[in-house]
C-alpha cells in the first residue's frame, strides 16, 4: 500500500475489505510492539500476544474510530489499555524491558532533567533505568510516551484519555520524582 | 518505522480464523447516545431536585431564619436531602460527560462547573414556573414521610 495513503483512508478501505487492514498493521506493528514491550511486558512472546490482541480489538472496533483524531493516538490508546488489562489479569506490576535504543533515550532524559553527565555515561543510564523502575505506572507511562515514543502533549492526552493539563502535571511530577530518585542513586554510589 | 516481519500476515490469518468482522457502527452510536442521555437526564433530575430544594428553603422562610436564628433553625430550613440528590446527580452527570468521546479533554473543574451551573440554572428556571412546588406537593401526596426530604416540618401541610 502506498505510504501516502492516509490512515483514515486505510481505515475506510479496511471496513470494506479486511485485507486492507494489513497495511495499517504493517504501518504500526513495530512501534506498538516497542511501546508495549517498554511498558512492561515480561517477555517477547507475551508482548506479541498483547500486540495481537491490540490489533484484533482495533479491527473489531474500527467503526468506532473517530477520523478527526490521529489513528496513531487511537491505536496507542488500545495498546495501552490492552497492556494494563494484561497486567491486571496477571496481577503483576509491569517491569520495563530495555534495548539498545533505550539507552540513548536514557541519556536524553538525563539531558532534559539537566542532570550532570558523568564521564561514565553507563552510570547515568543505569541510574535512569533504576529510577524509571521505581516510578508509579502512570508516571512511567507518560515518560515513555514523551521520551521514548516522542509523542506530543496532545497525543498523550488522546492516548491516555486525560486532559492536556493533567498530562503536563503528570510529566512534571514524573520528572521531579525521577530527579529525586537519581539524587538518591548518586548518594548511594 | 515500518513492519519488517510476518506479523501483519499472521494477524490477518488470525482474523480470518476467528471470523472477525468489525462491530456495526450503530452499536457504538447507541452506546454513546446512552452515555449522553444519562448525562443529560442527570442534569435534568439534578435541576428538578434543586428546584424542590429552592422551593422548600423559601417556603420555610429560609432567608428569615438565616438572618437571626439559632444554628438548629438554620439547619432545619436547609433541605439537605434535596441538595444531596442534586449533588448526587451532578456527580453522575460529570461521569457521563467524562465518558463521552471528547469528555476526557476537559479538566475536572471545568466539567464539574458546567454540570453544577446547568443543574442550578435549570432548577431556578423550573422554580420560576413553580415546578419545584408542584413536584414537592406531588411527592408529599405520594410519600407521607416526605418530611424527611425537607429537613423540616415547616414546609409540610
Amino acid at each position: 500500500m502506498n505510504e501516502r495513503v492516509s490512515d483514515q483512508e486505510l481505515v475506510k478501505a479496511a471496513l470494506i475489505h479486511r485485507e486492507e487492514f494489513a497495511a495499517l498493521v504493517a504501518r504500526y506493528d513495530v512501534r506498538i510492539l516497542r511501546y508495549v514491550t517498554r511498558l512492561g511486558s515480561l517477555d517477547p512472546d507475551t508482548a506479541k500476544d498483547v500486540l495481537q490482541e491490540t490489533f484484533i480489538k482495533a479491527y473489531l472496533h474500527l467503526n468506532d474510530y473517530d477520523p478527526s483524531l490521529p489513528f496513531s493516538a487511537w491505536i496507542y490508546r488500545i495498546a495501552h489499555n490492552e497492556t494494563v488489562t494484561h497486567f491486571r489479569r496477571q496481577k503483576n506490576r509491569p517491569r520495563p524491558v530495555e534495548n539498545e535504543d533505550d539507552l540513548k533515550v536514557f541519556d536524553e532524559i538525563a539531558d532534559d532533567l539537566d542532570i550532570e553527565h558523568e564521564s561514565n555515561t553507563t552510570i547515568n543510564r543505569a541510574a535512569v533505568r533504576a529510577a524509571l523502575d521505581a516510578l508509579d505506572f502512570k508516571y512511567r507511562d507518560v515518560l515513555l510516551l514523551r521520551f521514548f515514543e516522542e509523542k506530543s502533549y496532545d497525543e498523550i492526552s488522546d492516548i491516555l484519555e486525560l486532559p492536556r493539563g493533567t498530562v503536563a502535571v503528570y510529566l512534571n511530577r514524573a520528572k521531579a520524582k525521577l530527579k529525586e530518585q537519581l539524587k538518591r542513586y548518586d548518594e548511594h554510589t | 518505522m515500518d513492519s519488517n516481519d510476518t506479523f501483519p500476515e499472521e494477524l490477518m490469518q488470525e482474523l480470518a480464523a476467528r471470523g472477525a468482522v468489525p462491530k456495526p457502527r450503530w452499536q457504538f452510536l447507541l452506546s454513546r447516545s446512552v452515555i449522553w442521555l444519562l448525562a443529560l437526564a442527570s442534569v435534568v433530575v439534578g435541576g428538578v431536585a434543586f428546584a424542590i430544594a429552592e422551593f422548600v428553603f423559601f417556603d420555610n422562610d429560609g432567608i428569615a431564619k438565616l438572618q437571626g436564628s439559632s444554628i438548629q433553625d438554620i439547619a432545619q430550613s436547609i433541605p439537605f436531602v434535596w441538595l444531596a440528590i442534586t449533588a448526587f446527580f451532578a456527580v453522575v452527570a460529570y461521569y457521563g460527560l467524562r465518558r463521552t468521546r471528547r469528555g476526557y479533554r476537559y479538566a475536572t473543574t471545568t466539567l464539574v462547573l458546567i454540570v453544577v451551573v446547568l443543574s442550578l440554572a435549570l432548577g431556578v428556571l423550573l422554580n420560576y414556573f413553580d415546578f419545584g412546588q408542584r413536584i414537592y406537593e406531588y411527592v408529599g401526596h405520594q410519600i407521607p414521610l416526605s418530611a424527611v426530604f425537607t429537613g423540616s416540618t415547616d414546609g409540610l401541610n
